[in-house]
């Protein structure tokens, strides 16, 4: 018995361990500005996965792994898909090469821990716009690239104008099998 | 409008005493015919039309000539769809079913009762539950998965894919028919579908193409008929291709309408030998040194790893045109001609589906976007290649407007099991097996219940005797249809639906052009009992409590608001709906800048900032991507692979002597319309024709006009002799889409008295990869049919209570 309670005690010491390990990764949860240290903004877009550095009460530290090319950071070195963009003056720190991390303070509003959530009304209006010939695909059942290439022709079957087109193919991509969130829908 | 048959005899009285002193007939009662006819605009895969109604029923219909430059005659058939004795007219249930004994062997063999609404659908509802309880939302088979059924917005695939995805989901498909193999495989190759992307527009062609290459390509066939409201401008470009002195070459089996129209040099070749041509061709032009290298090295990726197959330094076997010479029936020296031609003139290649709808048709569109890196000509005007001429318009200039879309199936599916397009009986067949996909995997759930609307599985699925067996071990089949179609007569439950000029809906034209918006409006009422889908679906949904889900409490017409308010008519031209709805149409103008649209063009100018959508940003000849796969029949560059059936297989053609191919129907959209009087100007003694040489015929002793058997080891038909120069020999061809008629239903294997292909084509797959349809990989034989019984196709079963 005694051996009992003492596995359930460790089960729950590990489930809280493993929800503590989770929190350290959150999402943004809609377009919004990373402030670094010296003040100057990079704009970081929803759905892209943030390492918790500190908690700062009404907002967060974190920090941002991507690939930069100019001002412009991109979740992969192939620049499928941009995630940031910096201010004149917002320093990354350099990992590698072009891979960089961006460290600032966001509002802790525009972050979440359910990266499915992050895509609620995106996927609303994928299944509103890309169902109406066929079966939804699941995003996750294609690359970030061959959703651009899917895309190509679809877009006109399903009417959508460039705006939508930009809006659906930011949440195909992010939920792309090499895309930005590892959360099955 | 409202006046009555007895005004009507009153003022024809008078009109008779008109006639009498003027002595015209025609236009006094034309005149009366008219005022007393209404026009009202409605449209269809056929083209866009006004039905003219008089006393609430068609008495004409004719097309919309300012939106249809060359209707045909198929526009026609609809007022006949509407009447046929072949609609459904109450719900239906099959005897034994509805006696709760099942009896699933019976399908298709056994009498239907009449019931009252409510009847069937609480016994569809209860099928639905009882399977769910059973097996889950998998145990679920939704097999509407196209929306080919009519243009409008409530396709009934997605009226059913709605309700479905309400209550959980169910087992749906992946891919499709039409282009399974080069659906999945274009995008990685070229970064674009390419099958139903946008074309170099006509007056680029015209300019700019000295040779056109008909690939199988069948123009003026195929672009009859559209997913959106066909146009027919396509015909009058052609006659410009014609007078522009365009040289046309067709590599068909088939001398086409199109070959005929342009003139074509023929080159007959042998079915399924295509990539074998492709490939010698490439070898004529690589050691020839006369392909275009600079094209090659800038655009494309894995040429250096393609290149030793195609000389042979890999398997032994180089491409040569001596070596097509045996496959493809093409002479050697016509080969290395027709390679020449290519590469020393501006050249269009107009490829087709068909020839991927064969066993490893994966490679078809792989190896001739190769073939053309090596001519060096795409992206340039009137050059390089596209697989979309002969559908929907291709080449016609786009407005650049939105137009509008249809109604959604919505989210809610947690089966999230899609089944490869062409696996429909192996799936029923084989519960628990797994199959490779796309270089995934799919496991088949154990199917109970299986909902057919919006298209005909015993339309479209190779093998029809195998779909008719796994039919028969299911536990419920349930269609929604108009029409008392095969598969509606092979199910449990039947549901009488309306026809699209029964109900009010909006469409588009088209694919490519998107310069018009119709108002599909209400013609005639319901015939029957008949009930729209979308209030089907709803009364369904309600059984489950989700119809104000289903419905989000709008109405249809509501629903036909909310579309046309995403359109650039309203949103940017500020006609209100009030207004479209009252003309019936929107027209856009197309700007003049579209029609000098040159497919590929801004990647040519500019590979690196219009890099295409692919691995490398380049064509890949080869791709690491499929290479992973790691699959015996899909490698990572495209090859020559010899199909199982095909005239070169000499233990095959022993006993089945004749390569059958099933192309789109001339008079048809697949098997819509056969239950018309349309048929009528091309069936043969109401059968479907087969066409067949003349040495062909004198060969197998059969005769212009006879009925014949057609057989396989998978099955036999009936079809109606047709003679002709225009097929080559050891070739025979049936269209694709009569409607399944068992000659005798008791009997196991029984012949198709109507003559549909698919009881002779195989559902073997494409290859691992694709899992798609095979239907063009098929031999045959023919013989005297011996007594024939009356076709029953277009008759309705027997009903008790009707």
């Amino acid at each position: 018995m005694l051996k009992v309670i003492k596995n359930i005690a460790f089960s729950i010491f590990l489930l809280g361990l493993t929800a503590q390990v989770n929190a350290q990764e959150l999402f943004v949860f809609q377009n919004g500005n990373l402030k670094a240290d010296n003040g100057k903004v990079a704009k970081v877009f929803l759905g892209v996965p943030v390492k918790v550095k500190k908690d700062m009460g009404s907002s967060t530290k974190v920090s941002i792994h991507g690939f930069l090319d100019g001002t412009n950071v991109y979740s992969s070195e192939k620049k499928e898909l941009l995630i940031a963009v910096l201010d004149e003056g917002f320093k990354p720190t350099t990992i590698k090469g072009t891979e960089v991390e961006l460290v600032g303070t966001i509002e802790k509003e525009l972050l979440t821990e359910n990266g499915a959530e992050v895509w609620e009304e995106h996927e609303e209006f994928f299944f509103e716009m890309c169902t109406q010939c066929h079966a939804a695909q699941a995003p996750s059942h294609h690359t970030m690239i061959e959703w651009e290439a899917l895309m190509l022709p679809m877009r006109g079957f399903a009417k959508l104008d460039d705006e939508e087109n930009s809006y659906l193919l930011r949440y195909l991509k992010s939920n792309a099998s090499n895309g930005l969130v590892k959360v099955k829908h | 409008m409202n006046n009555s048959r007895r005004d009507f005899l009153k003022k024809g009285a008078a009109g008779t005493a008109v006639i009498a002193a003027s002595g015209s007939l025609s236009g006094v009662v034309a005149k009366e015919f008219a005022s007393r006819t209404e026009k009202i605009p409605h449209a269809s895969h056929f083209g866009p039309f006004h039905a003219h109604v008089r006393d609430g029923k068609i008495v004409d219909i004719t097309p919309q000539l300012d939106s249809d430059a060359n209707p045909t005659v198929m526009v026609k058939g609809l007022a006949d769809r509407m009447m046929t004795p072949s609609r459904v007219k109450y719900p239906v249930v099959r005897k034994s079913y509805l006696e709760g004994k099942g009896k699933g062997e019976l399908r298709g063999k056994e009498e239907f009762v009449r019931v009252s609404w409510d009847k069937a659908l609480d016994l569809a509802a209860d099928a639905i539950k009882k399977a769910q309880k059973k097996g889950g939302n998998k145990a679920l088979y939704n097999s509407a998965y196209s929306g080919w059924a009519h243009p409008g917005a409530f396709k009934p695939n997605a009226m059913a894919g709605r309700f479905f995805n309400q209550i959980g989901g169910a087992v749906g498909t992946a891919g499709e028919y039409s282009n399974g193999a080069a659906g999945p495989t274009n995008p990685v190759i070229v970064g674009d579908m390419e099958v139903y992307s946008i074309q170099t527009a006509h007056e680029q062609i015209i300019k700019n193409t000295k040779v056109m290459v008909l690939w199988g390509a069948d123009l003026y066939k195929t672009n009859r008929i559209g997913w959106a409201v066909p146009n027919h401008r396509n015909i009058d470009a052609y006659e410009e291709y014609k007078k522009a002195g365009i040289k046309f070459i067709s590599i068909d089996p088939i001398y086409t309408k199109s070959a005929q129209e342009f003139k074509a040099d023929w080159i007959k070749i042998r079915p399924g030998s295509d990539v074998a041509l492709m490939m010698a061709m490439m070898h004529h032009l690589y050691t020839s040194k006369k392909y275009d290298k600079k094209f090659v090295d800038k655009y494309t990726y894995g040429f250096e790893k393609f290149l030793p197959y195609l000389l042979g330094k890999t398997d032994g076997v180089a491409k040569t045109a001596k070596w097509a010479e045996k496959l493809t029936e093409v002479p050697a020296a016509t080969i290395k001609e027709l390679a020449e031609t290519m590469v020393s003139n501006r050249t269009m290649i107009a490829g087709n589906w068909a020839m991927q709808r064969a066993q490893h048709g994966e490679q078809v569109d792989w190896t001739l976007i190769t073939l053309a890196s090596m001519l060096g000509q795409i992206g340039l005007p009137g050059g390089g290649f596209g697989f979309s001429m002969h559908y929907a318009g291709g080449g016609d200039a786009n407005s650049g407007k939105t137009t509008v879309g249809g109604m959604s199936q919505g989210g809610g599916n947690k089966v999230n099991i899609n089944i490869p397009a062409s696996r429909m009986s192996d799936l029923i067949n084989n519960p628990g097996k797994t199959v490779k996909f796309k270089g995934g995997e799919v496991t088949y759930p154990k199917v109970d219940v299986m909902l057919c609307t919006g298209s005909s599985p015993i339309g479209h699925q190779p093998d029809v005797n195998e779909l008719v067996s796994a039919m028969r071990t299911l536990d419920t089949i349930i269609t929604i249809d108009p029409w008392w179609t095969p598969t509606a007569k092979m199910s449990d439950i039947v549901f009488p639906a309306t026809n699209t000029m029964e109900r009010d809906d909006i469409t588009s034209g088209m694919s490519y052009s998107q310069d018009r918006i119709f108002a599909m409006k209400k013609v005639v009422d319901a015939r029957y009992e008949s009930k729209d889908d979308y209030v089907i679906f709803a009364e369904l949904a309600k059984r489950f409590g989700k119809e104000k889900k289903f419905t989000r409490g709008r109405t249809a017409i509501e629903w036909i608001e909310r579309l046309y308010n995403r359109s650039t008519a309203k949103k940017e031209m500020g006609i209100s709906f009030k207004e479209f709805w009252a003309k019936g149409v929107v027209k856009y103008d197309i700007p003049d800048s579209a029609r000098k649209y040159v497919r590929h063009e801004a990647f040519r100018k500019d590979p690196v900032k219009n890099a295409l959508k692919t691995e490398t940003g380049k064509i890949q000849i080869f791709s690491d991507k499929f290479a992973g796969f790691k699959l015996k029949d899909f490698k990572g560059h495209p090859m020559w692979m010899e199909p199982a059936e095909w005239l070169g297989n000499k233990e095959v053609v022993a006993k089945y002597p004749l390569h059958l191919v099933s192309p789109h129907p001339t008079y048809r959209v697949h098997s819509q319309l056969d239950n018309t009087w349309v048929q009528n100007v091309h069936k043969v003694q109401g059968r479907e024709p087969i066409r067949i040489s003349p040495n062909d015929a004198k060969k197998f002793g059969v005769k212009d006009g006879e009925v014949v058997e057609v057989y396989n080891e998978r099955g036999s038909l009936l079809a109606g002799v047709v003679v002709t120069n225009t097929i080559r020999d050891g070739v025979v061809a049936i269209e694709e889409g009569a409607w399944y008629s068992p000659e005798d239903a008791n009997k196991k294997g029984t012949r198709c008295n109507s003559g549909q292909a698919n009881l002779l084509t195989s559902s073997r797959p494409t290859s691992s990869m694709a899992q798609a349809t095979t239907a063009n990989t098929c031999l045959v034989a023919i013989k005297k049919a011996g007594t024939v019984k009356p076709n029953m196709a277009y008759q309705p079963p027997v009903i008790i209570g009707a």
